[in-house]
């Protein structure tokens, strides 16, 4: 290594705290912009890839009462079918040691693993399963750690079956297990069928468990009902029986939008980060030039030319870079694929693979290296142009500044202390330096405003969103006439069960909205209403609207609202069930997601015609604990989730099987913005750090010295930084006013979707 | 003490030929205030290879005089022409680029980098004023030799603050003679020491002569501008005496008593 690029690291090394806050500010900048980057293009690759040919995901699915490979052909021969897939389904619940002690689980087996066309998987491990084995998609882990060999337990219509994990595969398109809450497995068909039967042996069902399915992508989106009465035309010219037709909805157009709200703050938050970092390298590099002034003299006295002497700094900012970028990308690139895949699934969308983008790595290596250099340019520029009897010269005469008008301004005339002079001095006596240190700080200030204010209101939001609820747990039930329903009401510290359902996927014509399906006489739900008037057990047809719907539709108490559960394929407004509700009331029911313009509420029964299900379905339930302790409510809810389980179990028709207190569902909303709030944070913490330190050092160590050698005692040494860090706080003053912009937009923000 | 091959640089400036002319050198500066006037009307001549000091009182302008001599800094009026180049006519980088080969300067706070050790200090010169026409692969052992020469050996993987004073300047005269330069120039080289390292480092840079340099080192102490083979002696930035290399003195233009 030559001396000057061992020079070069020495600068680097010789502060770590120093350069560990300047590689922080540099990494978290890019960090940020790599991420956010990553995630939008990720999105953006699984939107282009869930509605372009290429998509694996089934158009439709038609279920069957016998699957028979060898109309695959004729199936196939359909006008506008595109690919066709056999499958035995069975959803069922997994065992596993965390609250509530079960977790969904679709068991799926196709007759041939080689060959999947639609919803393709690969292994990742071990080997495709036999008799009484299962392969986990890899990320099951999330949801219970297990191992192949390990031997699973998931619940069957008649008793409870053990399988032994035998790999682990990697399914195209399916959202991650953690986000979506369902976990994953295949089995062989032999086995899936030995295990669980083709119709329910107990008395109470008459569904099939293993349900057999026909699943087909389509190339014209947009006749996909006109084919699927042709598919089942020819199953049943066959003797096979269609026992029903599923038409898979497209992910949330406008939820990506919305998402993409998102995205540009995050960006805008990285990009002020990187702005701030460069800023605060200019900062770094300017003490860095004030503290070596002299061996820049010696450098030049001893044949260093200016260009020689700023390349070797430059060679440090590089480094610089080097620390803060590479770790940023990588991290911004392996962060950035779970938090994409769990945004995905929270808007219905199916995440290819991972696949690194290489102009997002360009942009993160031309920001971390790029944005670092040029900043520190300016100042190594103007600090090396220091002639060598400047820079060595630390006494005799000079043709300096004294004797100017405020430098005449003496202590003794106005009475301040030579201390508290030498402070004031020291802030105006650069004014480009006290401008851009504001700057710095107020800008650090709106970044901590933006991001206390931006996570505040997510927070409150939901939790206001959750405030007219008064349930203790809720659990997802999907079943008409259940037992289990007169069972959890007979529980001892069961005080009142409602019956409830939320539902996204109600279009209307200014966008989507949220349903959601109360009794009339519900008391687990306290309606604020703002004009109009609460649902009665008479109304059929009406419903109520919050008020962003009401700002986003304009419509009012009296109006008609007309909503359908059809989805926009490719621009064509596909068929599904349509319902026309009169408006009688308009309530407060904030909304803590995304997509959705806005919330209606209505009955159960009206949510359930208007989703093609019997009316009298119970989809989940509101459940109100007598008492409302912790632990009771802990135990109020394993014995409801015994009870919901048990209805799987005990061959009932109880298809939903979550379980969740009140506590729960709140913080997971609160916590599906975490990695943003985290990020967020950091960029506010290390930037204010970066602040605040920047504070202290980029005082001329020679004034410091001066103090310091002069024997005076370290507090008059110190003394003028009082003034400067003064002078810190009218840039946090100042911050205030952008800050309330990040008020008033951090309280509109989550404007979006769910509750 | 190992003592350096013959300069390359050296070889061009005979011994007692004129090397370094100053002719009406004038060095003031301007206040809102006041104007202070340095060096007044300066004129004389440094021969080739000889130990010259500039000795006077503090104020007397010769530190002055030395930057101007190695283009650290500009005359106010006049001109000082090393061989034959006018350094006033060059740039800041180009008189940065002549200094790393034709002068080796030594400064009275020695002015290491402290995060290098002696070695890479020498070996820094070496890199910015181009290893004096050495390959690269020889910069290594041209340092060792001159840190031998500047009798510190033993030492060269030491930081400066692992060095006592008389050391660091020791290894400040390694580093001037790294690029073999035909002059060395000292301010004050001992007045940050004790009298006996003083002595020992004066020694070692007088011994330079020998070697073909010419060593021009400024100094207050009457007893060690006694030892230069020529002198000058400032006094309110004009000159109150001359010493040694009559001759050359002669040759000059002008000389002020």
């Amino acid at each position: 290594m030559s001396a000057s690029l061992k020079k070069s690291f020495a600068d680097v090394t010789r502060r770590k705290g120093r350069t560990l806050m300047v590689v922080l500010g540099i990494f978290i900048g890019v960090l940020g912009l790599t991420s956010v980057n990553f995630i939008q293009q990720t999105l953006l690759s699984a939107f282009t890839y869930s509605t372009g040919t290429a998509a694996n995901s089934p158009d439709m699915t038609l279920q069957v009462n016998r699957l028979d490979p060898a109309l695959t052909p004729q199936l196939s021969a359909v006008p506008n079918v595109q690919a066709v897939q056999m499958q035995s389904v069975v959803a069922s619940q997994w065992h596993v040691s965390a609250t509530p002690g079960h977790v969904p689980i679709t068991l799926v087996s196709y007759p041939d693993f080689q060959h999947v066309p639609i919803t393709p998987f690969q292994l990742t491990s071990g080997r495709y399963p036999g008799a009484g084995e299962i392969v986990l998609e890899y990320g099951d882990q999330d949801v219970q750690p297990v191992s192949i060999g390990e031997t699973v337990t998931v619940d069957t219509s008649q008793t409870t079956t053990s399988l032994r994990v035998v790999g682990f595969a990697r399914t195209q398109g399916l959202p991650s297990p953690a986000g979506s809450g369902t976990a994953r497995g295949y089995m062989s068909e032999a086995a899936i069928h030995q295990a669980f039967g083709s119709i329910g042996a107990a008395p109470k069902s008459q569904e099939p468990q293993v349900q057999e399915e026909v699943a087909f992508k389509v190339q014209n989106i947009s006749q996909v009902t006109t084919t699927a009465n042709a598919l089942a035309q020819t199953l049943q010219a066959k003797g096979v029986t269609v026992l029903n037709v599923s038409i898979h909805q497209p992910f949330n157009q406008e939820r990506i939008n919305t998402v993409n709200g998102v995205f540009t703050l995050l960006r805008m938050l990285s990009i002020l980060a990187v702005i701030l970092s460069a800023l605060l390298i200019l900062n770094t590099v300017i003490t860095l030039i004030a503290e070596q002034t002299p061996i820049i003299g010696t450098l030049k006295a001893v044949g260093g030319t200016r260009s020689a002497i700023v390349r070797g700094y430059l060679v440090s900012v590089g480094i610089y870079s080097a620390l803060g970028t590479l770790p940023a990308i990588a991290l911004g690139l392996l962060l950035g694929y779970p938090l994409a895949s769990s945004l995905a699934s929270s808007i219905s969308l199916a995440m290819g693979p991972f696949t690194i983008f290489p102009w997002i790595i360009i942009l993160g290596l031309a920001v971390g290296f790029g944005v670092p250099l040029l900043s520190a340019l300016v100042p190594l520029w103007i600090g090396t142009r220091i002639t060598v009897r400047e820079a060595l010269s630390a006494y005799g005469i000079s043709a300096g500044r004294a004797g100017n008008r405020r430098a005449r301004l003496t202590p003794r005339r106005t009475g301040v202390s030579q201390t508290t002079w030498l402070g004031l001095r020291g802030v105006f006596r650069k004014r480009w330096r006290a401008a851009l240190t504001l700057l710095t700080l107020t800008l650090a200030g709106t970044t901590f405003l933006v991001v206390q204010t931006a996570t505040a209101a997510t927070n409150q939001t939901t939790t206001n969103a959750f405030a007219p609820y008064h349930y203790d747990v809720l659990a997802q039930i999907y079943a008409q006439n259940a037992p289990e329903v007169a069972q959890i009401s007979a529980l001892s510290n069961v005080g009142r069960v409602e019956r409830y359902r939320e539902a996204e996927g109600a279009e209307s014509q200014w966008g989507q909205m949220l349903l959601l399906g109360f009794q009339p006489d519900t008391r687990l739900y306290t309606p604020q209403l703002i004009s109009g008037r609460w649902l009665s057990p008479s109304d059929t047809n009406s419903a109520l609207i919050n008020e962003e719907a009401a700002t986003a539709t304009g419509l009012n108490v009296g109006d008609t609202l007309t909503l359908s559960s059809a989805q926009y394929f490719n621009g064509h407004l596909t068929p599904g069930n349509q319902a026309t509700w009169t408006i009688i009331g308009i309530i407060h029911q904030p909304m803590d997601g995304l997509g959705q313009i806005g919330t209606v509420i209505t009955s159960v029964e009206n949510v359930n015609h208007f989703f093609g299900d019997p009316a009298d379905l119970t989809p989940e339930l509101l459940i109100e604990a007598r008492d409302h302790s912790q632990g009771a409510v802990d135990a109020l809810t394993r014995q409801v989730d015994q009870l919901v389980s048990g209805g799987n179990a005990n061959g009932g028709q109880v298809n939903g099987g979550q379980v969740e207190t009140r506590q729960q569902e709140v913080q997971y909303r609160q916590q599906s913005w975490l990695i943003f709030y985290a990020l967020l944070y950091s960029v506010a913490l290390i930037v204010g750090r970066w602040v605040s330190w920047g504070w202290q050092t980029r005082w001329r160590p020679r004034c410091w010295n001066g103090g310091a050698r002069s024997a005076c005692c370290a507090r008059w040494a110190q003394a003028p930084f009082g003034w400067r860090a003064s002078s810190g706080s009218k840039g946090w003053h100042w911050a205030a006013s952008p800050g309330c912009w990040a008020r008033c937009w951090g309280c509109r923000w989550p404007m979006g979707s769910s509750r | 003490m190992v003592q350096p091959t013959a300069s390359r640089q050296s070889a061009p400036f005979p011994q007692d030929s004129p090397l370094i002319h100053v002719e009406h050198l004038t060095r003031a500066i301007n206040t809102r205030a006041q104007r202070t006037v340095i060096l007044d009307d300066v004129t004389f001549t440094i021969p080739a290879q000889r130990l010259f000091a500039i000795n006077g009182p503090s104020g007397s302008g010769k530190s002055t005089l030395l930057n101007m001599l190695t283009g650290i800094d500009r005359p106010s009026s006049g001109r000082v022409i090393f061989g034959a180049e006018e350094l006033n006519a060059r740039s800041e980088n180009a008189l940065a680029r002549w200094r790393g080969e034709h002068v080796g300067i030594i400064f009275q706070f020695f002015q290491l980098v402290p995060t290098l050790t002696a070695m890479e200090n020498v070996l820094l010169a070496l890199e910015l004023g181009k290893g004096g026409g050495l390959p690269r692969r020889a910069w290594r052992e041209r340092a060792q030799m001159c840190l031998e020469t500047a009798g510190l050996g033993a030492f060269s993987h030491r930081l400066p603050s692992e060095l006592s004073g008389g050391q660091q300047q020791r290894v400040a005269i390694a580093r001037a003679l790294a690029n073999d330069p035909p002059v060395m120039v000292a301010d004050e080289p001992t007045g940050n020491l004790d009298s006996r390292t003083a002595h020992g480092v004066f020694d070692t840079l007088a011994s330079l002569t020998e070697v073909g340099k010419t060593v021009i080192y400024v100094t207050h102490d009457p007893n060690l501008a006694a030892r230069a083979e020529a002198r000058l002696d400032l006094l309110d930035g004009r000159i109150v005496g001359q010493h040694g290399a009559n001759a050359l003195m002669a040759s000059s233009p002008e000389v002020r008593s």
